[in-house]
């Protein structure tokens, strides 16, 4: 267990999804045990996430916590053709996290920031990364997108801004962010599958 | 891009409401090639932000599953007319699910608005019913969805209510009621239950009701409704 949680990234992707897919059926059936077991493997890349968008250790932690409750109650809603379990568990907090953020502060205060992180972008792609195959493999994934796509998904999900804030700083329609998103998912999807 | 993308990049951004959620469910079941593209997409959204694992606290585990032990799991829903799934999921003794109903729809805070304020009146008067149904000023919408036969929602805002006709819906179980939410950006707020008949007719009158410029939607609850909705929405307009 302990183990689990030190390997961190490692432990949340790829290797064990089909360990990830039996603790969520016992989680199904209400066993709280194998939420604690996935809660050992998946709690590194959900507060991860958490932090992405919140920047704020006592609010990703807070996040991470209602992400994590909300697996369990509505753990009937997992659907295995929909998603991996920890697709599922990053996009609950994700969520939770965009609309914490939309709660507490205002668009442009958050319009500013993403501003002032912009110029950081290019050399340093991101603090949290760390020198893991996955990343590697990642990071390369992310290289090969076209550079209008890789900006989106960056500013998305390395640096955890919502699709509205980022349609505001590049002054783009929100239509074509979405554009964007989905089509560096698709190829991301396809590269990532291929080196796995 | 079409729709189902469109609702896929929502999805995978968190950024999906309750509406487009609706829309996405219906997108899986009408086309067999939505649900893995939304799970390549899902995934790939994870393993960008799971490059950032940062392992939490400590004493967060024990806050965690504090919670959980506390925290009674929503039902499984069982909409009407709907095969039973196939991919393993739990079904929750019925006398539990009772028993813990509130307390799990109160920890599943993602669409709660306001406070609940059930109102089963129903079948209501046909008078009742008729106020609103002859005002000048109605409005009609007729919802989409998978409860079989047809069924509207009709507002008057001179009579300050809104009545469901449904006529021909599928039969509900004994144990589970629809319920009906007005849904926007920032959640669902529970107008009130109601059940079709034996024939599977609905009139049912709500006061105090507008349902102006947002999502109306039903979603199958427990006897009784719940303090949020149970998704899939079950039908919409």
């Amino acid at each position: 267990m302990n183990d689990a949680r030190r390997r961190g990234v490692t432990a949340g992707v790829g290797a064990v999804p089909l360990q990830h897919l039996t603790l969520m059926q016992r989680v199904q059936g209400g066993d709280q045990q194998a939420l604690a077991a996935l809660y050992d493997q998946l709690a590194p890349a959900v507060h991860g996430a958490a932090l992405r968008v919140l920047r704020d250790p006592q609010l990703a932690e807070d996040v991470t916590q209602e992400a994590f409750v909300e697996l369990w109650t509505t753990a009937h809603r997992f659907d295995q053709a929909r998603s991996s379990v920890l697709a599922w568990a990053v996009t609950i907090v994700r969520r939770r996290a965009i609309d914490r953020v939309r709660r507490e502060q205002s668009q442009r205060d958050r319009a500013a920031q993403l501003g002032a992180r912009r110029a950081e972008l290019a050399p340093a792609t991101d603090d949290f990364v760390v020198a893991t195959m996955e990343a590697q493999r990642v990071n390369r994934a992310l290289l090969a997108l076209p550079p209008d796509q890789r900006e989106v998904v960056q500013l998305a999900f390395l640096d955890g801004h919502s699709h509205t804030a980022i349609a505001d700083r590049l002054h783009l329609p929100l239509g074509t962010v979405k554009s964007r998103v989905r089509g560096a998912l698709h190829r991301l999807a396809g590269a990532l599958g291929e080196d796995a | 891009m079409n729709r189902s993308d469109e609702l896929i990049a929502l999805a995978a951004l968190g950024e999906l409401d309750a509406a487009g959620q609706v829309e996405l469910d219906a997108a899986v079941r009408r086309d067999p090639s939505v649900a893995p593209a939304l799970h390549d997409a899902l995934e790939a959204a994870a393993r960008l932000q799971a490059t950032g694992a940062v392992a939490p606290p400590g004493a967060l585990r024990a806050r965690v599953l504090g919670a959980v032990a506390s925290t009674p799991q929503e039902p499984a829903p069982a909409p009407p007319g709907r095969a039973p799934d196939d991919h393993g999921r739990a079904v929750v003794p019925l006398v539990r699910r009772r028993a813990g109903w509130l307390a799990a729809a109160a920890a599943a805070v993602a669409l709660i608005v306001g406070g609940v304020a059930l109102s089963a009146r129903q079948p209501s008067a046909p008078d009742e019913v008729a106020a609103v149904v002859d005002a000048d000023d109605v409005v009609v919408r007729v919802l989409q969805g998978s409860l079989g036969g047809r069924l509207e929602v009709v507002h008057s805002g001179s009579q300050d209510a809104l009545v469901v006709i449904g006529d021909d819906l599928a039969p509900l179980a004994s144990d589970r009621t629809l319920q009906l939410w007005l849904v926007d950006d920032a959640g669902a707020t529970s107008v009130g239950t109601f059940a079709p008949d034996g024939d599977g007719t609905v009139r049912a009158r709500f006061d105090g009701v507008d349902p102006t410029g947002v999502v109306v939607g039903v979603t199958v609850e427990p006897a009784g409704g719940s303090a949020a909705p149970t998704l899939p929405i079950v039908a919409s307009a």
